[in-house]
Protein backbone atom coordinates (compact mmCIF):
# COMPACT_ATOMS: atom_id res chain seq x y z
CA UNK A 1 0.00 0.00 0.00
CA UNK A 2 1.37 3.38 -0.89
CA UNK A 3 1.75 5.83 1.89
CA UNK A 4 -0.55 8.33 0.32
CA UNK A 5 -3.40 5.96 0.71
CA UNK A 6 -2.84 5.87 4.39
CA UNK A 7 -4.51 9.18 4.74
CA UNK A 8 -7.72 7.69 3.52
CA UNK A 9 -8.63 6.57 6.94
CA UNK A 10 -12.15 5.60 6.51
CA UNK A 11 -15.02 7.80 5.78
CA UNK A 12 -17.29 9.95 7.76
CA UNK A 13 -20.89 9.10 7.58
CA UNK A 14 -23.27 11.70 6.45
CA UNK A 15 -26.72 12.45 7.63
CA UNK A 16 -29.01 15.17 6.51
CA UNK A 17 -32.30 16.18 5.15
CA UNK A 18 -33.33 16.02 1.55
CA UNK A 19 -34.14 19.30 -0.01
CA UNK A 20 -36.01 19.97 -3.19
CA UNK A 21 -36.18 22.26 -6.16
CA UNK A 22 -33.38 24.78 -6.35
CA UNK A 23 -32.02 24.37 -2.84
CA UNK A 24 -28.26 24.10 -2.75
CA UNK A 25 -26.26 20.93 -2.51
CA UNK A 26 -24.46 21.61 0.72
CA UNK A 27 -22.06 20.05 3.19
CA UNK A 28 -21.48 21.33 6.70
CA UNK A 29 -19.94 20.19 9.91
CA UNK A 30 -18.36 21.06 13.22
CA UNK A 31 -14.93 20.10 14.53
CA UNK A 32 -13.65 19.94 18.07
CA UNK A 33 -10.26 19.41 19.68
CA UNK A 34 -8.96 16.91 22.19
CA UNK A 35 -10.67 18.77 25.01
CA UNK A 36 -13.96 18.89 23.15
CA UNK A 37 -13.69 22.61 22.62
CA UNK A 38 -14.70 23.80 19.15
CA UNK A 39 -11.72 24.49 16.91
CA UNK A 40 -11.23 27.50 14.74
CA UNK A 41 -10.23 29.13 12.58
CA UNK A 42 -9.57 26.33 10.19
CA UNK A 43 -9.96 25.35 6.59
CA UNK A 44 -11.83 22.75 4.52
CA UNK A 45 -10.89 21.76 0.99
CA UNK A 46 -13.20 19.57 -1.06
CA UNK A 47 -12.43 17.39 -4.03
CA UNK A 48 -15.06 16.09 -6.41
CA UNK A 49 -14.68 12.33 -6.51
CA UNK A 50 -13.32 9.80 -4.03
CA UNK A 51 -10.97 11.23 -1.44
CA UNK A 52 -7.43 11.49 -2.85
CA UNK A 53 -8.75 10.40 -6.24
CA UNK A 54 -10.88 13.40 -7.06
CA UNK A 55 -10.25 16.93 -8.27
CA UNK A 56 -10.22 20.00 -6.04
CA UNK A 57 -13.17 22.25 -6.65
CA UNK A 58 -14.48 23.87 -3.51
CA UNK A 59 -13.53 24.97 -0.02
CA UNK A 60 -14.80 26.65 3.11
CA UNK A 61 -13.55 28.37 6.22
CA UNK A 62 -13.99 26.81 9.63
CA UNK A 63 -15.21 29.71 11.69
CA UNK A 64 -17.11 30.25 14.92
CA UNK A 65 -17.56 27.21 17.12
CA UNK A 66 -15.68 25.04 14.67
CA UNK A 67 -18.47 25.18 12.14
CA UNK A 68 -18.14 25.18 8.37
CA UNK A 69 -20.50 25.11 5.40
CA UNK A 70 -19.66 24.56 1.76
CA UNK A 71 -21.90 24.68 -1.28
CA UNK A 72 -21.10 22.00 -3.82
CA UNK A 73 -21.34 22.15 -7.57
CA UNK A 74 -23.26 18.87 -7.73
CA UNK A 75 -24.21 15.75 -5.88
CA UNK A 76 -22.02 12.67 -5.92
CA UNK A 77 -18.98 11.52 -4.00
CA UNK A 78 -16.81 14.20 -2.43
CA UNK A 79 -13.48 13.98 -0.63
CA UNK A 80 -13.22 16.26 2.39
CA UNK A 81 -10.05 17.54 4.02
CA UNK A 82 -10.29 19.32 7.38
CA UNK A 83 -7.37 21.46 8.54
CA UNK A 84 -6.42 23.21 11.75
CA UNK A 85 -2.98 24.52 12.66
CA UNK A 86 -2.50 22.46 15.80
CA UNK A 87 -3.93 19.22 14.49
CA UNK A 88 -3.16 16.59 11.89
CA UNK A 89 -5.46 17.02 8.97
CA UNK A 90 -8.49 14.79 8.74
CA UNK A 91 -9.63 13.25 5.45
CA UNK A 92 -13.16 12.05 4.95
CA UNK A 93 -15.53 11.12 2.17
CA UNK A 94 -19.25 11.43 1.66
CA UNK A 95 -21.73 10.69 -1.07
CA UNK A 96 -24.45 13.28 -1.33
CA UNK A 97 -27.54 13.59 -3.49
CA UNK A 98 -28.25 16.63 -5.59
CA UNK A 99 -30.04 19.36 -3.58
CA UNK A 100 -29.28 17.59 -0.34
CA UNK A 101 -27.86 19.28 2.74
CA UNK A 102 -25.61 16.98 4.70
CA UNK A 103 -23.98 17.32 8.10
CA UNK A 104 -20.86 15.27 8.65
CA UNK A 105 -21.11 12.90 11.56
CA UNK A 106 -18.59 10.60 13.18
CA UNK A 107 -20.94 7.70 13.82
CA UNK A 108 -19.68 5.59 10.97
CA UNK A 109 -16.03 6.62 11.03
CA UNK A 110 -13.79 3.72 10.08
CA UNK A 111 -10.55 5.03 11.52
CA UNK A 112 -8.50 2.05 10.43
CA UNK A 113 -5.12 1.03 11.72
CA UNK A 114 -3.67 4.49 11.81
CA UNK A 115 -1.19 3.69 14.57
CA UNK A 116 0.19 0.64 12.78
CA UNK A 117 0.64 2.46 9.52
CA UNK A 118 2.01 5.76 10.69
CA UNK A 119 3.48 5.18 14.12
CA UNK A 120 1.63 8.28 15.19
CA UNK A 121 -0.80 8.48 18.08
CA UNK A 122 -4.04 6.78 17.44
CA UNK A 123 -7.02 8.68 16.20
CA UNK A 124 -9.02 10.13 19.02
CA UNK A 125 -12.18 8.65 20.38
CA UNK A 126 -15.14 10.57 19.12
CA UNK A 127 -17.61 12.59 21.18
CA UNK A 128 -20.96 11.13 22.10
CA UNK A 129 -22.59 13.77 19.93
CA UNK A 130 -21.91 12.32 16.50
CA UNK A 131 -22.27 15.69 14.78
CA UNK A 132 -19.01 16.75 16.44
CA UNK A 133 -15.86 15.48 14.73
CA UNK A 134 -12.78 15.45 16.93
CA UNK A 135 -9.56 16.24 15.09
CA UNK A 136 -6.36 14.20 15.70
CA UNK A 137 -3.82 16.25 17.68
CA UNK A 138 -0.42 16.82 16.10
CA UNK A 139 2.23 16.25 18.78
CA UNK A 140 5.20 16.68 16.46
CA UNK A 141 5.53 19.76 14.29
CA UNK A 142 9.08 18.92 13.19
CA UNK A 143 7.92 16.82 10.25
CA UNK A 144 5.33 19.26 9.02
CA UNK A 145 5.72 20.73 5.53
CA UNK A 146 6.53 24.40 5.14
CA UNK A 147 4.93 26.88 2.79
CA UNK A 148 6.75 30.12 1.93
CA UNK A 149 7.02 32.91 -0.60
CA UNK A 150 3.44 33.03 -1.73
CA UNK A 151 3.10 35.19 -4.80
CA UNK A 152 -0.01 36.39 -6.60
CA UNK A 153 0.72 38.33 -9.76
CA UNK A 154 -1.70 39.66 -12.35
CA UNK A 155 -0.88 38.39 -15.81
CA UNK A 156 -3.47 40.68 -17.35
CA UNK A 157 -6.90 42.07 -16.50
CA UNK A 158 -8.42 38.60 -16.18
CA UNK A 159 -5.63 36.26 -15.16
CA UNK A 160 -3.68 35.91 -11.94
CA UNK A 161 -0.73 33.57 -11.44
CA UNK A 162 -0.32 32.02 -8.01
CA UNK A 163 3.00 30.48 -6.94
CA UNK A 164 4.21 29.07 -3.63
CA UNK A 165 7.48 27.61 -2.40
CA UNK A 166 6.98 24.33 -0.59
CA UNK A 167 9.38 22.09 1.32
CA UNK A 168 8.97 19.11 3.57
CA UNK A 169 11.51 17.94 6.20
CA UNK A 170 10.94 14.28 5.49
CA UNK A 171 10.39 14.59 1.75
CA UNK A 172 6.99 12.98 1.50
CA UNK A 173 4.86 15.79 0.13
CA UNK A 174 1.47 14.82 -1.18
CA UNK A 175 -0.31 16.36 -4.16
CA UNK A 176 -2.17 18.52 -1.67
CA UNK A 177 -0.61 21.92 -2.29
CA UNK A 178 -3.92 23.69 -1.90
CA UNK A 179 -5.49 27.10 -1.93
CA UNK A 180 -8.92 28.42 -1.05
CA UNK A 181 -10.28 31.55 -2.71
CA UNK A 182 -12.62 33.37 -0.31
CA UNK A 183 -14.18 35.42 -3.09
CA UNK A 184 -15.50 32.45 -5.05
CA UNK A 185 -15.47 29.59 -2.56
CA UNK A 186 -13.20 27.77 -5.00
CA UNK A 187 -10.62 25.21 -3.97
CA UNK A 188 -7.46 24.86 -6.02
CA UNK A 189 -4.65 22.32 -6.24
CA UNK A 190 -1.44 23.88 -7.49
CA UNK A 191 0.58 22.20 -10.24
CA UNK A 192 3.86 20.56 -9.17
CA UNK A 193 7.35 21.39 -10.45
CA UNK A 194 8.24 17.76 -11.09
CA UNK A 195 7.00 14.20 -11.03
CA UNK A 196 6.30 12.20 -7.89
CA UNK A 197 8.52 9.28 -7.00
CA UNK A 198 7.29 5.71 -7.09
CA UNK A 199 5.67 6.15 -3.69
CA UNK A 200 3.73 9.21 -4.74
CA UNK A 201 5.96 11.66 -2.86
CA UNK A 202 6.03 14.97 -4.69
CA UNK A 203 9.15 17.15 -4.86
CA UNK A 204 9.96 20.26 -2.89
CA UNK A 205 9.96 23.41 -5.00
CA UNK A 206 7.69 25.94 -6.67
CA UNK A 207 4.05 25.01 -7.20
CA UNK A 208 1.82 27.18 -9.34
CA UNK A 209 -1.48 27.71 -11.02
CA UNK A 210 -3.24 30.42 -12.99
CA UNK A 211 -6.71 31.64 -12.15
CA UNK A 212 -9.32 33.47 -14.18
CA UNK A 213 -10.68 36.44 -12.23
CA UNK A 214 -14.21 37.73 -12.39
CA UNK A 215 -16.45 40.29 -10.76
CA UNK A 216 -16.45 38.43 -7.47
CA UNK A 217 -12.80 39.34 -7.06
CA UNK A 218 -13.60 43.01 -7.42
CA UNK A 219 -16.42 43.21 -4.96
CA UNK A 220 -15.89 40.37 -2.55
CA UNK A 221 -13.29 38.91 -0.25
CA UNK A 222 -9.70 39.14 -1.40
CA UNK A 223 -8.15 36.75 1.09
CA UNK A 224 -6.64 33.48 -0.10
CA UNK A 225 -5.84 30.63 2.29
CA UNK A 226 -3.01 28.18 1.58
CA UNK A 227 -2.30 24.79 3.11
CA UNK A 228 0.14 21.98 2.33
CA UNK A 229 -0.03 18.37 3.46
CA UNK A 230 2.33 15.43 3.23
CA UNK A 231 1.46 11.80 2.65
CA UNK A 232 1.27 11.11 6.40
CA UNK A 233 -1.36 13.80 6.90
CA UNK A 234 1.03 16.31 8.46
CA UNK A 235 0.14 19.79 7.33
CA UNK A 236 1.65 23.24 7.26
CA UNK A 237 0.09 26.13 9.12
CA UNK A 238 -2.78 27.72 7.23
CA UNK A 239 -1.27 30.76 5.52
CA UNK A 240 -3.46 33.68 4.54
CA UNK A 241 -2.55 36.23 1.88
CA UNK A 242 -4.67 39.02 0.43
CA UNK A 243 -4.80 39.50 -3.32
CA UNK A 244 -2.75 42.53 -4.33
CA UNK A 245 -4.70 45.57 -5.49
CA UNK A 246 -5.40 45.75 -9.20
CA UNK B 1 -1.67 -7.85 -32.48
CA UNK B 2 -1.61 -4.53 -32.81
CA UNK B 3 -1.91 -2.63 -29.81
CA UNK B 4 -1.19 0.36 -31.77
CA UNK B 5 -4.51 0.60 -33.19
CA UNK B 6 -6.21 1.05 -30.14
CA UNK B 7 -5.87 4.31 -29.13
CA UNK B 8 -8.44 5.94 -27.33
CA UNK B 9 -8.04 8.79 -25.41
CA UNK B 10 -9.13 11.94 -24.40
CA UNK B 11 -8.97 14.29 -21.66
CA UNK B 12 -9.13 17.63 -22.92
CA UNK B 13 -11.46 19.23 -25.15
CA UNK B 14 -12.25 21.37 -28.01
CA UNK B 15 -14.71 23.86 -28.87
CA UNK B 16 -17.02 21.82 -30.89
CA UNK B 17 -19.82 21.58 -28.62
CA UNK B 18 -22.01 18.65 -28.84
CA UNK B 19 -25.59 19.56 -29.06
CA UNK B 20 -25.09 22.50 -31.28
CA UNK B 21 -26.01 26.03 -30.52
CA UNK B 22 -28.94 26.19 -28.15
CA UNK B 23 -29.66 29.72 -29.23
CA UNK B 24 -29.93 28.86 -32.84
CA UNK B 25 -33.42 27.56 -33.48
CA UNK B 26 -32.80 27.24 -37.17
CA UNK B 27 -29.81 25.02 -36.55
CA UNK B 28 -31.72 22.95 -34.01
CA UNK B 29 -34.48 22.43 -36.51
CA UNK B 30 -32.12 21.49 -39.32
CA UNK B 31 -32.29 17.88 -40.46
CA UNK B 32 -29.56 15.63 -39.21
CA UNK B 33 -26.68 15.07 -41.60
CA UNK B 34 -26.88 11.78 -43.44
CA UNK B 35 -23.93 9.86 -44.87
CA UNK B 36 -24.81 9.07 -48.44
CA UNK B 37 -23.92 7.23 -50.48
CA UNK B 38 -23.07 4.69 -47.85
CA UNK B 39 -19.54 3.31 -47.97
CA UNK B 40 -18.86 -0.29 -48.82
CA UNK B 41 -19.14 -2.46 -45.74
CA UNK B 42 -21.29 -0.01 -43.81
CA UNK B 43 -22.91 -1.58 -40.75
CA UNK B 44 -26.49 -2.72 -41.04
CA UNK B 45 -27.04 -2.78 -37.28
CA UNK B 46 -28.21 0.13 -35.19
CA UNK B 47 -25.37 2.10 -33.58
CA UNK B 48 -24.64 0.27 -30.34
CA UNK B 49 -24.59 2.85 -27.58
CA UNK B 50 -26.71 4.95 -25.26
CA UNK B 51 -27.61 8.02 -27.26
CA UNK B 52 -30.35 9.61 -25.23
CA UNK B 53 -28.40 12.88 -24.97
CA UNK B 54 -28.31 13.38 -28.72
CA UNK B 55 -29.40 16.88 -29.58
CA UNK B 56 -28.99 18.28 -26.09
CA UNK B 57 -25.49 17.46 -25.00
CA UNK B 58 -24.11 20.91 -24.42
CA UNK B 59 -21.85 20.98 -21.34
CA UNK B 60 -22.97 22.86 -18.27
CA UNK B 61 -21.03 26.09 -17.78
CA UNK B 62 -17.85 25.95 -15.76
CA UNK B 63 -17.26 28.00 -12.64
CA UNK B 64 -14.68 30.62 -13.69
CA UNK B 65 -11.38 30.28 -11.89
CA UNK B 66 -9.39 27.11 -12.27
CA UNK B 67 -10.41 23.64 -13.32
CA UNK B 68 -8.56 20.41 -12.71
CA UNK B 69 -8.36 18.29 -15.84
CA UNK B 70 -8.27 14.73 -14.61
CA UNK B 71 -7.50 11.47 -16.33
CA UNK B 72 -4.95 8.69 -16.62
CA UNK B 73 -1.78 8.34 -18.65
CA UNK B 74 -0.53 4.85 -19.41
CA UNK B 75 1.37 3.11 -22.15
CA UNK B 76 -0.10 1.32 -25.10
CA UNK B 77 2.04 -1.65 -24.15
CA UNK B 78 0.40 -1.87 -20.74
CA UNK B 79 -3.01 -0.23 -20.86
CA UNK B 80 -4.14 -1.98 -17.71
CA UNK B 81 -1.15 -0.65 -15.74
CA UNK B 82 -0.09 -4.08 -14.54
CA UNK B 83 3.27 -2.43 -13.91
CA UNK B 84 3.76 1.14 -12.75
CA UNK B 85 3.13 3.51 -15.63
CA UNK B 86 5.69 6.22 -16.32
CA UNK B 87 5.62 9.61 -14.65
CA UNK B 88 5.35 11.99 -17.58
CA UNK B 89 4.67 15.68 -17.83
CA UNK B 90 1.30 16.61 -19.27
CA UNK B 91 0.94 20.17 -20.51
CA UNK B 92 -2.38 21.83 -21.26
CA UNK B 93 -2.78 24.45 -23.98
CA UNK B 94 -5.56 26.86 -24.78
CA UNK B 95 -7.40 26.55 -28.08
CA UNK B 96 -5.08 29.27 -29.32
CA UNK B 97 -1.99 27.26 -28.40
CA UNK B 98 -0.91 29.13 -25.26
CA UNK B 99 0.46 26.95 -22.43
CA UNK B 100 -1.88 27.24 -19.45
CA UNK B 101 -0.77 24.55 -17.01
CA UNK B 102 1.24 21.40 -16.56
CA UNK B 103 1.49 18.53 -14.10
CA UNK B 104 2.88 15.01 -13.85
CA UNK B 105 1.12 11.69 -13.92
CA UNK B 106 1.46 9.71 -10.70
CA UNK B 107 2.81 6.15 -11.04
CA UNK B 108 1.63 5.32 -7.53
CA UNK B 109 -1.93 5.98 -8.65
CA UNK B 110 -1.94 3.97 -11.86
CA UNK B 111 -0.94 6.99 -13.92
CA UNK B 112 -3.47 9.42 -12.60
CA UNK B 113 -3.08 13.00 -13.79
CA UNK B 114 -4.65 16.26 -12.65
CA UNK B 115 -3.70 19.52 -14.34
CA UNK B 116 -4.97 22.79 -12.94
CA UNK B 117 -5.84 25.25 -15.71
CA UNK B 118 -7.60 28.62 -15.77
CA UNK B 119 -11.08 28.54 -17.28
CA UNK B 120 -13.99 30.83 -17.91
CA UNK B 121 -17.59 29.67 -18.21
CA UNK B 122 -17.05 27.96 -21.56
CA UNK B 123 -14.63 25.58 -19.86
CA UNK B 124 -11.46 24.07 -21.23
CA UNK B 125 -11.49 24.01 -25.02
CA UNK B 126 -7.84 23.44 -25.78
CA UNK B 127 -5.67 20.35 -25.99
CA UNK B 128 -3.29 18.41 -23.81
CA UNK B 129 0.20 17.34 -24.88
CA UNK B 130 2.57 14.64 -23.64
CA UNK B 131 6.00 15.15 -25.17
CA UNK B 132 8.25 12.61 -23.50
CA UNK B 133 11.40 11.32 -25.16
CA UNK B 134 10.41 7.69 -24.70
CA UNK B 135 7.21 8.08 -26.70
CA UNK B 136 5.92 9.79 -29.78
CA UNK B 137 4.48 13.22 -29.03
CA UNK B 138 0.88 12.72 -28.05
CA UNK B 139 -1.77 15.40 -28.08
CA UNK B 140 -5.37 14.84 -27.23
CA UNK B 141 -8.52 16.82 -27.35
CA UNK B 142 -12.26 16.40 -27.26
CA UNK B 143 -15.11 17.73 -29.31
CA UNK B 144 -16.83 18.69 -26.07
CA UNK B 145 -15.61 21.44 -23.76
CA UNK B 146 -14.45 20.27 -20.35
CA UNK B 147 -16.42 22.14 -17.71
CA UNK B 148 -16.28 19.82 -14.72
CA UNK B 149 -13.61 17.99 -12.77
CA UNK B 150 -15.01 14.58 -13.60
CA UNK B 151 -12.40 12.20 -14.95
CA UNK B 152 -12.05 13.06 -18.58
CA UNK B 153 -10.32 9.99 -19.93
CA UNK B 154 -7.13 8.15 -20.62
CA UNK B 155 -4.05 8.45 -22.78
CA UNK B 156 -2.06 5.41 -23.88
CA UNK B 157 1.37 6.54 -24.92
CA UNK B 158 2.64 5.15 -28.21
CA UNK B 159 6.23 4.29 -29.06
CA UNK B 160 7.79 4.29 -32.50
CA UNK B 161 7.93 0.50 -32.26
CA UNK B 162 4.19 0.43 -31.65
CA UNK B 163 3.59 2.44 -34.79
CA UNK B 164 5.95 0.31 -36.84
CA UNK B 165 4.18 -2.82 -35.72
CA UNK B 166 0.85 -1.28 -36.44
CA UNK B 167 1.94 -0.28 -39.95
CA UNK B 168 3.17 -3.79 -40.63
CA UNK B 169 -0.06 -5.36 -39.48
CA UNK B 170 -2.19 -3.02 -41.53
CA UNK B 171 0.04 -3.35 -44.58
CA UNK B 172 0.86 0.31 -44.92
CA UNK B 173 3.97 2.45 -44.85
CA UNK B 174 4.17 4.96 -42.07
CA UNK B 175 5.19 8.42 -43.23
CA UNK B 176 6.77 10.36 -40.36
CA UNK B 177 6.28 13.64 -42.21
CA UNK B 178 2.58 13.14 -41.66
CA UNK B 179 0.52 12.60 -38.55
CA UNK B 180 -1.56 9.82 -37.09
CA UNK B 181 -5.09 10.48 -35.90
CA UNK B 182 -6.59 8.11 -33.40
CA UNK B 183 -9.63 8.30 -31.22
CA UNK B 184 -12.93 6.93 -30.13
CA UNK B 185 -16.60 7.68 -30.58
CA UNK B 186 -18.44 7.68 -27.25
CA UNK B 187 -22.04 7.51 -26.18
CA UNK B 188 -23.80 9.57 -23.53
CA UNK B 189 -22.32 7.59 -20.66
CA UNK B 190 -18.86 7.56 -22.18
CA UNK B 191 -18.77 4.01 -23.44
CA UNK B 192 -17.72 3.32 -27.00
CA UNK B 193 -20.30 3.12 -29.75
CA UNK B 194 -20.20 0.09 -32.02
CA UNK B 195 -21.42 -0.03 -35.63
CA UNK B 196 -20.36 3.49 -36.56
CA UNK B 197 -18.50 4.73 -39.61
CA UNK B 198 -15.87 7.46 -39.38
CA UNK B 199 -15.39 10.11 -41.99
CA UNK B 200 -12.27 12.27 -42.03
CA UNK B 201 -12.24 15.41 -44.16
CA UNK B 202 -15.14 14.03 -46.15
CA UNK B 203 -13.55 10.63 -46.80
CA UNK B 204 -14.38 7.29 -45.26
CA UNK B 205 -11.46 5.57 -46.95
CA UNK B 206 -8.19 5.36 -45.07
CA UNK B 207 -9.89 4.89 -41.72
CA UNK B 208 -9.01 1.72 -39.80
CA UNK B 209 -10.95 0.31 -36.90
CA UNK B 210 -9.94 -1.55 -33.78
CA UNK B 211 -11.11 -4.62 -31.98
CA UNK B 212 -10.67 -3.63 -28.40
CA UNK B 213 -6.96 -2.96 -28.09
CA UNK B 214 -6.04 -5.00 -31.15
CA UNK B 215 -6.01 -4.10 -34.80
CA UNK B 216 -9.05 -5.13 -36.74
CA UNK B 217 -7.69 -5.46 -40.25
CA UNK B 218 -10.55 -5.47 -42.70
CA UNK B 219 -13.18 -4.10 -40.33
CA UNK B 220 -15.31 -1.38 -41.88
CA UNK B 221 -16.93 0.09 -38.78
CA UNK B 222 -16.30 0.41 -35.06
CA UNK B 223 -16.61 -2.35 -32.55
CA UNK B 224 -17.90 -1.73 -29.03
CA UNK B 225 -14.73 0.18 -28.14
CA UNK B 226 -15.60 2.83 -30.72
CA UNK B 227 -11.91 3.16 -31.60
CA UNK B 228 -10.43 4.12 -34.91
CA UNK B 229 -7.11 5.09 -36.43
CA UNK B 230 -6.24 7.18 -39.46
CA UNK B 231 -2.57 7.07 -40.46
CA UNK B 232 -0.61 9.41 -42.70
CA UNK B 233 -2.80 12.48 -42.55
CA UNK B 234 -1.27 15.73 -43.78
CA UNK B 235 -0.53 18.25 -41.04
CA UNK B 236 -3.26 20.78 -40.41
CA UNK B 237 -6.81 20.97 -39.19
CA UNK B 238 -9.00 18.01 -39.96
CA UNK B 239 -12.73 17.38 -39.53
CA UNK B 240 -13.89 14.06 -38.09
CA UNK B 241 -17.47 12.83 -38.21
CA UNK B 242 -19.05 9.65 -36.90
CA UNK B 243 -22.21 8.19 -38.46
CA UNK B 244 -24.48 5.41 -37.29
CA UNK B 245 -28.03 4.15 -37.62
CA UNK B 246 -30.43 5.38 -34.97
CA UNK B 247 -33.15 2.91 -35.99
CA UNK B 248 -33.08 -0.39 -37.82
CA UNK B 249 -33.06 0.22 -41.54
CA UNK B 250 -32.53 3.92 -41.04
CA UNK B 251 -29.86 6.03 -42.69
CA UNK B 252 -26.32 6.54 -41.39
CA UNK B 253 -26.91 9.64 -39.30
CA UNK B 254 -24.35 12.02 -37.86
CA UNK B 255 -23.72 11.10 -34.24
CA UNK B 256 -20.74 13.31 -33.44
CA UNK B 257 -18.29 15.62 -35.13
CA UNK B 258 -15.18 17.51 -34.18
CA UNK B 259 -11.98 19.06 -35.39
CA UNK B 260 -8.42 18.23 -34.55
CA UNK B 261 -5.07 19.60 -35.56
CA UNK B 262 -2.86 16.92 -37.04
CA UNK B 263 0.87 17.45 -36.45
CA UNK B 264 3.67 15.68 -38.33
CA UNK B 265 5.26 12.82 -36.42
CA UNK B 266 2.70 13.16 -33.66
CA UNK B 267 -0.12 11.02 -32.40
CA UNK B 268 -3.26 13.14 -32.30
CA UNK B 269 -6.10 11.66 -30.32
CA UNK B 270 -9.63 12.95 -30.48
CA UNK B 271 -12.50 12.04 -28.25
CA UNK B 272 -15.87 12.31 -29.97
CA UNK B 273 -18.94 12.80 -27.83
CA UNK B 274 -22.51 12.77 -29.17
CA UNK B 275 -23.47 16.02 -30.82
Amino acid sequence: MHLRVICVIGSIAAAGCVGSGDVPTQLSGQIVGIDDRPLGPGLVLLEKGPVHEGAYERGALIVDQGRWTAELSSGGTWGIHLFHDDYTYLPAEVTIDENQQVVLTSTNVAWGNWMDLTGQPTWPDQPADSTLVRMPFDDNFDDNPVIESISMEYVDAELMRVTVEVSDPDDDLSRMILAYDSATGGGHALNPPGPPDGLGNFPNGTYQTTVFLDERHRSGETLWHFIVSDNLCNNSPITRVAMPPR
Amino acid sequence: MLRASCLLLLVASMAFACGGDDDDDAADAAPAEILTPEPTGAPTAVADGRLTCMGSNTPDPADPGTLELTGYVRTLADPGATAEPPAVEVEAFSAGGAPIGSAFSDPSKDGRIAVSVPVQAEGFTGYVLVDDAAYLPYRFQSNRATTSTSVNGWAWLVTQADVDQWATDLGITYDSSRGVLIGSIHDCVNFGIGATVLQVDGETGGVFYSSGFDAAVGDTFTDASGRFIVPNLPPGNTVIKAFGRLVAGGPLTLLASGEAEVVAGTITSVDLQPR
